[in-house]
């Protein structure tokens, strides 16, 4: 299955989507990724603690959809799925990735987060990534300032990943992520932070239990 | 292989030069005076987006993979220095911080930012020297493509310690936004009634019914025009269209002019949600309200919970145990979670500081 720049596609992408985040981190390394399935001095692999994720945060993002019916330029067709906050268009496809606007009015490379999933994963994937980095720093500082405090294990990680995808946390600020390190009878301690918005809150639950399709068409 | 070697050897050569002189070309903002009284100062003459992204960065300590959605220097605080006020993005939503250079070091605001938003707006709102920022934050939750964001203006500013939310001291302020949301939903509505005619016109006979657009005059003004001819999600303007493709000359139905039936609600939800805040009402909106939590879009009742949370009567509240049964997942979920809020009480505009030195960029990340 390889990429579509338009039109519409029928066959099974949910694997795809979801290879293109498990494939991609799975690898430990001890200065980002401490958390607790890295064993040891925190390298190696790690499978993704949750191999679907990326189906479940398309399915909440675009109710797992690159192309929505509409009309545009008087035009009745699939168009790519734009976000609905105004101004509208601002991102777009399965992973509401921000659009990358061409130079002129032609069509070019950077508009494939719009008309190619492929690229629009791919990107969602190098962000989602990134994110898990900074959980990696964030986790990493903690442990070294709070005696005992245990790594996170890859499932809490992704929480916190997502919550910044979500666009709810700084990517470097503790005090603002999903989890916040506190003192329960007298150990160190990763729960749930008391002070997280709970619209962010919602939006991690809701990924959690979205439902993906077993297979789908690129529209 | 030697004839191999050379011509990357060159290349790399050149790129080792070109990056230093990159590098030299991209002013040190840390090291800059960012006092009010700098001639050409900061605020007058702003630094390049590279200049600022390499601040944030050293700053946050992280790579610079990231873009400045906007920028700008600005008198908040009053203390002879210039404040700059700094939103970025990782190819999602933009982030924003105040940061300030002070005797000490830099300090590092962090603020609640809206999904729709790119920055903040800096004004002297009272007209007393002063200057507030005003920061577009959410109202309602975000659920990604299928429904917009209802937005809330944050009023900040410095109090001597730190930056707050001073929304509160600032009513006229509301009170003239809430004009302009009515306003606005007067047009949007009176663009639903020209929709709505039109249609009617259309099922009467097609002849009577058609726009014939010029590319030429749409090419003239294309953001406007792209609005009207419905581009985008639900017929808001979105990026496509006057971007992508030339206008079709084809004779356009106006059944395909709708109003951007989201941004109705979402402005409806806005200027009910300021009526409540300036005391006109405390039950505005309620009955709007009601009717997405009833509608069949599990879409429209997600929009209601926040709203219902945020109107926190007991009737809204009973509204809200209801939409937290909901057979639809998503919108049960975001009901609970609202419920959680009316439980903590009205959501709290926080600013989250940070003194550098910032944590050292991980070699992983670099």
């Amino acid at each position: 299955m390889t990429g579509v720049p338009g039109g519409i596609c029928n066959a099974s992408i949910t694997n795809e989507v979801d290879s293109i985040y498990t494939s991609d981190n799975a690898v430990c390394t001890s200065s980002t990724k401490p958390w607790s399935c890295c064993s040891g001095a925190g390298t190696g692999s790690c499978p993704a603690a949750t191999p679907n994720l990326f189906s479940l945060i398309a399915s909440t993002e675009s109710s797992y959809t690159q192309f929505g019916y509409t009309t545009a330029n008087g035009l009745d067709g699939q168009w790519p799925k734009e976000s609905a906050t105004v101004p509208a268009g601002k991102y777009v496809g399965l992973m509401q990735v921000a659009l990358q606007m061409a130079q002129g009015n032609t069509y070019a490379s950077p508009m494939d987060t719009a008309w190619n999933w492929l690229t629009n994963v791919q990107i969602a994937d190098d962000i989602f990534s990134q994110k898990l980095g900074y959980i990696g720093v964030i986790e990493k500082n903690a442990m070294n300032s709070h005696p005992g405090l245990q790594a996170l294990d890859g499932y809490d990680a992704e929480n916190m990943a997502l919550l910044q995808y979500g666009g709810f946390a700084s990517p470097t600020l503790p005090s603002v992520q999903y989890y916040v390190v506190l003192k329960v009878s007298g150990i160190w301690e990763w729960v749930q932070n008391p002070h997280a918005s709970t619209k962010g809150q919602a939006y991690v639950t809701k990924v959690r239990n979205a439902t993906p399709p077993n297979s789908t068409t690129c529209n | 292989m030697k004839r191999l070697i050379s011509p990357i050897l060159l290349l790399g050569i050149c790129f080792i030069f070109s990056g230093k002189a990159l590098a030299a070309a991209t002013p040190n903002l840390a090291s800059m005076d960012w006092s009010v009284t700098a001639q050409g100062n900061l605020a007058a003459s702003p630094p390049s987006d590279e200049a600022v992204a390499a601040l944030v960065a050293k700053l946050e300590g992280i790579p610079q993979n990231f873009t400045i959605c906007s920028s700008h220097f600005a008198n908040l605080r009053n203390s002879g220095n210039l404040s700059l006020v700094v939103s970025t993005s990782d190819g999602r939503f933009c982030d924003l911080n105040i940061i300030d250079k002070t005797s000490s070091g830099f300090n590092l605001s962090n603020l609640q930012i809206g999904h729709a938003a790119d920055g903040a707006v800096t004004e002297d709102i009272a007209g007393d020297g002063h200057f507030e920022l005003i920061v577009s934050t959410d109202f309602t939750g975000y659920q990604g493509a299928q429904h917009c964001v209802a937005k809330w203006p944050v009023i900040y500013a410095w109090t001597g310690t730190g930056y707050s939310d001073v929304s509160d001291q600032y009513k006229d302020y509301y009170a003239r936004q809430l004009t302009s949301l009515q306003k606005e939903i007067a047009m949007i509505d009176a663009k639903k009634n020209m929709a709505e005619e039109g249609s009617a016109a259309l099922s009467r006979g097609p002849s009577s019914s058609t726009i014939t657009q010029a590319p030429s005059a749409i090419n003239e003004d294309s953001e406007t025009q792209s609005e009207q001819m419905g581009n985008g999600l639900s017929g808001s303007s979105g990026s496509f269209g006057a971007v992508l493709l030339q206008p079709s000359p084809v004779p356009q139905q106006l059944a395909a002019i709708r109003p951007d039936r989201f941004q109705l609600d979402c402005t409806e939800a806005e200027a009910s949600k300021i009526e409540r805040f300036l005391g006109i009402d405390q039950e505005a909106g309620m009955s709007d309200t009601i009717k997405w939590a009833d509608s069949d879009d599990p879409g429209d009742r997600e929009f209601a919970a926040a709203i219902l949370a945020d109107i926190a009567t007991p009737d809204a509240v009973r509204d809200l145990h209801t939409l937290s049964r909901d057979s639809n997942g998503d919108v049960a979920i975001a009901a609970k979670y609202a419920l959680k809020q009316v439980h903590q009480g009205p959501v709290v505009h926080t600013v989250d500081q940070e003194r550098s030195p910032p944590m050292p960029v991980p070699r992983a990340l670099e």
